[in-house]
């Protein structure tokens, strides 16, 4: 048979492609050579090299008379794919897991609590425990269905111009009294009554009260020394940042760069969806969010940075 | 003589149903070990459980991990009852190793009706 005819459509196609007679190569397209980044004809060329070469090229082959035909077809799309699956596999099995967890917690501490054979001094505390637990799995299931929600691209923002000053104060007045269970100082040092941010309501309350909520918990952790959350403002010429400093249990090196990982979470009581869902919305909003820690023990600075509305 | 359970379970909530509950039973002891090293330690100290109850996800070591490990250990002969949340079947469970096992959530009675059949 002569190849020729082969050749002149084999050189129009977009995929690579190689022809082969026994090892050798017969004829190569531009796109086969630039996949493999060399000048093929006449070298001999095994299969295996076509294999490593590309790893998410699929080498198919079929023969012609004495000839055999490769095609490469590009399948990084389906390797994205089976990427994005076993997180969703991962995910799912994490949620559930995190779900039956709290369901046991629940069902064991009122199956005991109306068990009448068992004697405790402080039997409430049975059910005091399980209504925590109940509140926690109501929190999760709202950040599981939030995260999922946001992850399809189904949770639209509205955004509009918001004062950060009323809002702010709103969620600190909101904050003050776990704060002050939790034995931390709260801070907040003024904002200018006009500046405005560009973003939306609920989201831009959600992430603030996500590192709020954080920073309390995790500075109220701390064994001895000051408990101190300040918060504090810097604009600058497109917008404005906000830092909450706390002089919390800090965060070893290692782990910083997990944290906005679903189900990071480092404490007993989390379960490492807050902040995930913190930066997926401030980045729907166009702004930043960034976490710093010196170390175990030296407190930990979370970096906000939103547009500013124009005047 | 009491009978010893050890208890390897990193939610203190579950651990703390367990315990209430295993009052329930007469002659009983439980010992809590918060992770797979911890339990391997006291085991290595001599301590003689005639049941393991064993969470499978556990920090640092799985409680796959540790069943593995119980199985190899010489003159080591207490039943494990694997208790789990994981997204997982019970015949999976046993193929593991395990004598007996129980998805969460459960009852604190059916927990108990299992410990019965394994404490002679
Ligand atoms: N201010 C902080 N100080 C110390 N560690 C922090 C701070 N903020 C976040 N972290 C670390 O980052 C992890 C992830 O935070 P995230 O808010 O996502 O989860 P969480 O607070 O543990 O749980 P959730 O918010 O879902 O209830 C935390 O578990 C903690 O280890
Ligand atoms: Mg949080």
């Amino acid at each position: 048979m002569d190849i020729g005819i082969f050749r002149e459509v084999i050189q129009k196609m977009e995929i690579p492609c190689l022809i082969l007679e026994g090892n050798v190569v017969r004829f190569a397209n531009s796109s086969a050579e630039d996949t493999l980044k060399r000048k093929l004809l006449g070298e001999c060329i095994e299969e295996e090299i076509l294999q490593s070469r590309a790893p998410f090229l699929e080498w198919r082959s079929f023969e012609v008379d004495r000839y055999r035909v490769y095609l490469g077809f590009d399948v990084s799309e389906v390797y994205r794919l089976k990427g994005e699956l076993e997180k969703r596999k991962e995910f799912f099995a994490t949620a559930t897991h995190e779900i039956r967890s709290a369901t046991n917690s629940i069902l064991g501490y009122l199956a005991l609590y109306v068990d009448g054979e068992i004697k405790l001094a402080h039997k409430e505390e049975l059910a005091e425990k399980a209504y925590s637990v109940a509140l926690k799995l109501s929190a999760l299931v709202n950040d599981l269905l939030d995260y999922v929600r946001i992850e399809e691209g189904l949770r639209e923002l509205k955004l509009e111009p918001l004062k950060v000053n009323t809002l702010l104060h709103a969620i600190v007045e909101d904050l003050k009294g776990y704060a002050f269970r939790k034995n931390v100082e709260l801070n907040v040092s003024s904002v200018a009554e006009h500046l405005r941010i560009i973003g939306d309501k609920k989201a831009f309350c959600r992430v603030m009260r996500n590192v709020l909520d954080n920073a309390i918990k995790f500075t109220s952790m701390k064994e001895k020394g000051e408990k101190r959350v300040t918060v504090s403002f810097a604009e600058d010429e497109k917008g404005m940042s906000i830092r909450v400093e706390d002089t919390g249990i800090g965060i070893e090196p290692e782990k910083l760069s997990h944290l906005f990982k679903v189900f990071s979470s480092y404490s007993p009581e989390g379960t490492g969806l807050g902040l995930v869902i913190s930066k997926k919305l401030v980045e729907l909003m166009q702004g930043k969010i960034s976490i710093h820690s010196a170390g175990p023990d030296q407190g930990t600075t979370v970096e906000l940075w939103f547009r500013r509305a124009e005047k | 003589m009491k009978k010893l359970i050890l208890l390897v379970e990193d939610n203190p909530e579950h651990a703390e149903i367990v315990q209430i509950a295993l009052t329930k039973l007469a002659d009983v002891e439980i010992k809590w070990a918060k992770d797979a090293k911890e339990a391997l330690d006291l085991l290595k100290e001599g301590l003689k459980p005639q049941l393991i109850l064993l969470d499978y996800r556990l920090p640092g070591m799985s409680g796959k991990e540790l069943l593995e490990r119980l199985r190899e250990m010489e003159g080591m002969d207490a039943k494990v009852i694997v208790l789990t949340a994981e997204y997982i079947s019970k015949a999976e469970l046993m193929e593991d190793g395990c004598n007996n096992a129980l998805l969460k959530p459960f009852l604190p009675n059916e927990l108990i009706a299992k410990i019965k059949k394994y404490l002679r």
